[in-house]
């Protein structure tokens, strides 16, 4: 299979990958670039196969070189505020926006609080709209595996929610 | 297959039904086409970078010579530091100690001009010559330090401090002779770089008989002290600095006498 053919099949799937393992909406299209270029390298020495959960390992490395990189550069700069909104299109009322916005930014920051697989597999069936058995194929795993992480990650989820929603209660209630 | 939190409506949990509002606000990623071709061209444009070997070397190179410059700037950091910490180094060996300690005494001198001060000829001064003999060294040491204080003339009471005893003018006029300079010269370097304070106590010894009031007399007397402190024999230590303090009472070494006299030991 020829690069372009690679490039074009699966970019807006690596790019759904590349978001769920974590990284900020601002990034993603130079951590795209990134994992391209090491397929292209690579792609000659590819024995056939599992060519999606082999383009998934190499995001995933890729994700995890960047996370590297981006420590070391908030050591001596100051940390980017994940803005996963700011491409939001304005379609509805401002407050409206507002509002989702603020929402997306307590979602990230609680996916962030999560392991990487249960984050992983919850970004990719609950809000990318992958099956059990495409998770199942990406991360090498049986499907039973795939609803293992699923319910611990709905789990860790809704306690987090709880816990926030608490936390407001208590704001509320105070004089 | 299991259901979708996003796509449940009916919630018996709060929690829940919040946990499902929250995934609801993140859409689906979206990919324009222009991010795609953007990306494209990026991928198939060939970057600007060296191959990974040269930079690896230049990465290499960088990291040595920091490493060089932080070792030397210790080293130097370190070696100062030992050098200040004994008096007598900057009384023998250091010259660019000395200046400093002659220049602060010299002023009253000059301003009254002994007449039986020799002045010290510039040539005396010079550098160039080829002598590497330890008693050449050492004379040029001490005349060096009145070459970087432009002082023209060099007179034993401007070396001398103000309570000690009086030295002979045929002494006080001429630079310590080379046989005085090179035993206690040899004493400073079997103490300090052979660390043999025996042969060093010897060699002072030797000069203190031979040279009782010889101009190095302080500085063999103190570099023996240092000498029995090395080799804790307290008694030669307390003994020398008796002597010391009874011949120098303000001495530049009174210090370490004072600190191993006799007087101060229990």
């Amino acid at each position: 299979m020829a690069f372009e053919d690679v490039y074009h099949t699966y970019f807006r799937q690596t790019v759904a990958w590349i978001r769920a393992l974590g990284v900020p909406d601002a990034e993603i299209e130079d951590v795209a670039q990134d994992v391209f270029l090491v397929v292209r390298r690579k792609l000659p020495q590819f024995q056939g196969g599992n060519l999606a959960g082999w383009l998934y390992r190499i995001a995933q490395l890729t994700v995890r070189n960047f996370r590297r990189l981006a420590w070391f550069k908030n050591l001596f700069s100051r940390s980017q505020d994940l803005d996963a909104a700011d491409g939001l299109a304005m379609t509805t009322t401002p407050a409206m926006a507002l509002e989702k916005k603020q929402d997306q930014r307590v979602l990230i920051q609680m996916l962030d609080r999560m392991t990487d697989k249960r984050r992983e597999t919850l970004v990719l069936f609950e809000i990318e709209g992958y099956s059990g058995n495409e998770i199942a194929a990406l991360h090498g795993v049986p499907v039973k595996t795939v609803w293992t992480r699923l319910h611990h990650a709905r789990k860790d989820l809704v306690a987090m929610v709880s816990a926030l929603r608490q936390q407001r209660e208590t704001e509320a209630g105070k004089p | 297959m299991k259901q979708r939190l996003i796509e449940m409506r009916d919630f018996s949990d709060p929690d829940e039904s919040e946990t499902a509002r929250l995934l609801r606000s993140m859409p689906p990623t979206a990919v324009s086409d222009v991010v795609e071709r953007r990306v494209y061209a990026r991928v198939c444009t060939p970057r600007l970078r060296g191959p990974r070997f040269v930079r690896l070397a230049v990465l290499a190179s960088a990291l040595l010579v920091s490493t060089t410059i932080l070792c030397a700037t210790l080293a130097r950091h370190w070696l100062g530091r030992s050098d200040d910490r004994s008096p007598l180094s900057s009384a023998l060996s250091v010259p660019g100690a000395q200046p400093k300690r002659l220049v602060a005494r010299r002023e009253p001198a000059s301003e009254s001009a002994p007449a039986d001060s020799t002045p010290v000829s510039p040539a005396a001064t010079d550098e160039g010559g080829a002598a590497a003999t330890v008693h050449a060294s050492a004379h040029r040491d001490r005349l060096r330090g009145f070459a970087a204080g432009r002082r023209p003339t060099l007179v034993a009471s401007d070396v001398r401090g103000a309570g000690e005893e009086p030295v002979p003018s045929e002494v006080a006029a001429a630079p310590p002779p080379p046989e005085e300079a090179a035993l206690v010269l040899s004493a400073l370097r079997a103490l300090r770089r052979e660390h043999n304070p025996v042969q060093a106590g010897a060699l002072l010894q030797t000069y203190l008989a031979r040279f009782p009031k010889g101009v190095l007399a302080e500085e063999a007397l103190a570099l023996g002290i240092e000498a029995a402190v090395a080799r804790e024999d307290a008694r030669v230590a307390a003994a020398l600095s008796n002597q010391y303090l009874g011949r120098y009472p303000a001495g530049r070494f009174a210090a370490l006498a004072r600190k191993n006299s006799s007087a101060t030991r229990p």
